[in-house]
């Protein structure tokens, strides 16, 4: 599957977030698969140091690479406070997944069993 | 007061069958309601200035002054509905923001991606991959004007009220048939959407919620579960059912209008 260079970013970034540690560009290579090459994910995580949103460190021949608090991540977190305040904010954004009842996580736990299959 | 004048104020009746369509195509089902609000919203509140006016200048003052502030009401709420959504969207986020916050969030914001460390937390590699997909394609799609557009329509006329909700579903199912596409998997896509909603709920069980049909998640999963039946025949015809019977009333009622000078 062929990935675009922004969205690359993204997967890394989110990526290093998920992680417990620093990551290695080996160990980012390994968690996105197998198909991005070892340059590439050193490119981007070079880049990612570049514009503050990791930082990195020496270990043995590599650099690890830790995900930074950065400025649009400030920006997130104020807005989320100010949203917090707002009486409607399930209208105001566009969210991922909306709140889930009792009855809809029996069905969504069927339905992930039967996609199993 | 015509009775014309009563079919472009309670069109939007009709179009609450929209608001059922969840099994049709997202893509063409939200133009449909974006378009036919706005269309409806605009035929109402010009059918309430046009006959304010037209029952005023023939001496009905009280018929004509009561639907005069009708009208003013339509305006002026259209107009703090959308101051509000200004503010909310003033906040600048570009490309993908990370939030250092364990309660898996993720949402899609005009500029960019907002994504918190407990939602990537929450999902495997790729799985995180469909949900980055997901909301790239709210911020590329511009979904934000569809919604926007549903909530001014029904600031100006209340009866458009049930199509938030169903044009808020078809956005996001919209977002979701583009993540199946562009990681070429619906059930992983599926997968993704179920797993962050579960995970959303398990980080707040303090707020049980209780509902009696299945709410918009699941319906979601188990639409990109099931492979894609376009209707497209029925949703051409209601479309020109609806618009022609608006546009066909609302002619009339300026044409009554007219008439009077």
């Amino acid at each position: 599957m062929r990935r675009r260079s922004g969205e690359l970013e993204s997967e890394v970034l989110a990526a290093l977030w998920a992680a417990d540690g620093a990551m290695t560009p080996a160990q980012v290579q390994a968690e996105l698969g197998g198909d991005l090459a070892y340059t590439t994910v050193v490119t981007i995580l070079s880049r990612l140091h570049e514009k503050g949103a990791a930082a990195r460190e020496r270990q043995g021949r590599a650099y690890a690479y830790s995900p930074v608090q950065d400025e649009p991540g400030r920006t997130a977190g104020r807005m989320r406070k100010l949203l917090d305040a707002e009486p409607d904010r399930r209208l105001v954004l566009t969210r991922f997944v909306t709140d889930l009842s009792q009855e809809d996580e029996v069905l969504l736990r069927q339905l992930l069993a039967d996609s199993d299959g | 007061m015509d009775d014309g004048a009563l079919v472009p104020l309670l069109a939007p009746m009709l179009a609450w069958a929209l608001a059922y369509c969840r099994s049709w195509p997202p893509r063409a089902t939200s133009w449909l309601i974006a378009g036919i609000c706005a269309l409806l919203a605009l035929a109402s509140t010009v059918t309430l200035a046009v006959t304010a006016v037209s029952s005023l200048l023939s001496g009905s003052v009280l018929v004509g002054s009561g639907l005069a502030v009708l009208f003013l009401a339509a305006v002026c709420s259209v107009g703090v509905a959308g101051w509000h959504r200004r503010q909310a969207w003033r906040i600048p986020v570009d490309g993908l923001a990370l939030l250092p916050d364990d309660e898996p969030v993720a949402y899609a914001l005009p500029g960019g991606v907002v994504v918190s460390r407990g939602m990537v937390r929450a999902l495997a590699a790729d799985q995180r991959r469909a949900l980055l997909a997901h909301e790239r394609a709210h911020v590329s799609l511009r979904h934000h004007r569809f919604v926007l557009f549903v909530d001014l329509a029904s600031a100006a006329q209340p009866l458009l009220w049930p199509l938030r909700d169903a044009v808020r579903y078809t956005v996001e199912r919209w977002a979701d048939e583009v993540a199946a596409a562009d990681t070429g998997d619906r059930v992983l896509t599926a997968r993704a959407v179920a797993t962050a909603a579960l995970a959303a709920r398990h980080s707040r069980l303090s707020v049980a919620s209780l509902g009696i049909s299945a709410g918009p998640v699941p319906q979601r999963v188990a639409a990109l579960l099931t492979p894609v039946r376009p209707r497209y025949r029925i949703l051409a015809l209601l479309t020109v059912v609806l618009v022609g019977v608006v546009f066909v009333e609302a002619t009339e009622a300026v044409l009554d209008l007219w008439q009077l000078f």
